[in-house]
């Protein structure tokens, strides 16, 4: 069975970890940020899609660090979770283009 | 600004919720969880939000049933939730468009008590329909309401096939085809039941739509053929629940480039089973005294084996663990 589509949340969080590694805080304010504010996940969303594109290969724990006597674990995209972030990102931006093209063209022909 | 109090008091409203998940995921993730929620917490909060209460009971809910079912958030089950809410829902249209012919303080108990059942199976089912893919609400919607028609259909013909003639219903022959036609429809311009499938003809799109809706009767049917009729018309019933069983294998095989395999077939057969049963238990208490013998341990065996063939069906190898994971502790 090939894999489905990523869910826009699943999205947002492999587009937080292209830079560098995040503990599960980070990840939610920097979602936060990368959507403006459209998509707020609450904590126990976030994982839920954390341990599924764990379960699917496409991130993985980088370290964990004890901070203020709490853990924090730090998640990395994995080369296939980067793969698929780009085909995914890809295909947005051609379905994006076609659809902007097709706005000029009937706007200019109206 | 937080004092101390507060800050005890909202970790242990917290760790309250956490207790919650199952013991393997809480020793996995409830000190990476609590450190996330305590950081995510507005200055001055003593207590977990109405937001984080809710997320947390249905993560927990989650984690218990992707446990259950020996997956971690596997599409089998949100699929055998949209197909047991869809069957569940295909039961109790009827039963409430019957009720309303015949308003009576006692009918009017069942009509509600149906009515927030329906309600409450169709919200499941369509949040179940909305997680199997990248789907939008409306596709959820078309998912949900194939399952609904293919069970209804299937179980119109059903019901035309053992009522008797002089009960007067001239129109399931009329229903079926329609609901046929029109899950066809649905199933033919996509749903998220089953999302990497391809566009099939429109015979095919049909043994998809016969393939749900007589698993989810021939489940519903055989536990009412054992629980309610007599020995001698159970007897007389067997034929008709063999050739259920052949028409079902039959179409699994058949539509199977249409993604419906053996594995979801079962799938489909042991959801159908299980809401059948469910159904049953609540109509239980409205009919009670007409078919009672046997019904109890009818409905027990039945919802048990449902559940478990559509258990052993979604059954997935369990997800890969998180990997390169060195334990470097250190205190900032």
């Amino acid at each position: 069975m090939s894999r489905s589509r990523l869910q826009e949340p699943s999205f947002l969080i492999l587009t937080a970890l292209v830079a560098a590694p995040q503990h599960g805080y980070g990840i939610l304010k920097d979602v936060e940020a990368l959507s403006k504010g459209a998509v707020v996940l609450r904590v126990g969303t976030l994982y839920g899609a954390l341990d599924r594109l764990a379960g699917e290969g496409l991130v993985e724990v980088d370290h964990e660090q004890v901070v203020d006597s709490r853990l924090r674990r730090y998640y990395r995209l994995t080369d296939s979770g980067r793969d698929l972030l780009h085909a995914e990102a890809s295909r947005a931006r051609s379905q994006a283009d076609v659809a902007l093209r097709r706005l000029k063209t009937s706007e200019a022909g109206a | 600004m937080s004092t101390a109090s507060d800050r005890a008091k909202l970790e242990h409203s917290y760790r309250r919720l956490l207790r919650l998940q199952p013991p393997a995921y809480r020793l996995a993730r409830e000190d990476e969880l609590l450190g996330v929620l305590i950081d995510s917490a507005t200055p001055g909060q003593a207590r977990a939000t109405p937001g984080e209460t809710i997320d947390l009971l249905w993560s927990a809910a989650r984690h218990w049933v992707a446990t259950a079912f020996g997956a971690n958030d596997s599409a089998a089950v949100w699929r055998v939730t949209v197909v047991t809410c869809g069957g569940l829902a295909a039961w109790m249209v009827p039963l409430l468009s019957s009720l309303a012919f015949h308003p009576s303080r006692h009918l009017l108990r069942l009509a509600l008590w149906s009515a927030a059942c329906l309600l409450l199976v169709l919200a499941l089912g369509l949040v179940a329909a909305r997680r199997l893919g990248p789907s939008s609400w409306w596709t959820a919607l078309r998912t949900l309401t194939t399952v609904v028609l293919a069970a209804f259909a299937v179980s119109e013909l059903i019901t035309s096939i053992m009522t008797a003639p002089s009960d007067g219903r001239a129109l399931p022959l009329l229903m079926f085809v329609a609901a046929v036609a029109t899950a066809m429809f649905l199933v033919h311009r996509g749903s998220s039941l089953f999302p990497d499938r391809v566009p099939q003809p429109l015979w095919r799109d049909a043994l998809v739509v016969l393939t749900l809706g007589a698993g989810l009767c021939a489940g519903s049917t055989a536990m009412r053929l054992v629980a309610t009729f007599p020995f001698r018309q159970r007897l007389g019933a067997i034929p008709l629940m063999l050739l259920l069983l052949i028409l079902l294998i039959a179409t699994g095989l058949l539509a199977r480039p249409a993604r419906i395999d053996g594995r979801d077939t079962l799938l489909i057969l042991g959801a159908g089973v299980a809401s059948g049963a469910l159904w049953e238990l609540g109509t239980l208490g409205t009919f009670m005294g007409l078919y009672l013998e046997g019904q109890l341990i009818a409905l027990a065996i039945f919802a048990v084996a449902g559940t478990a063939v559509a258990v052993i069906a979604g059954r997935q190898p369990p997800p890969s663990p998180l990997r390169g994971s060195p334990r470097m502790p250190t205190t900032a």
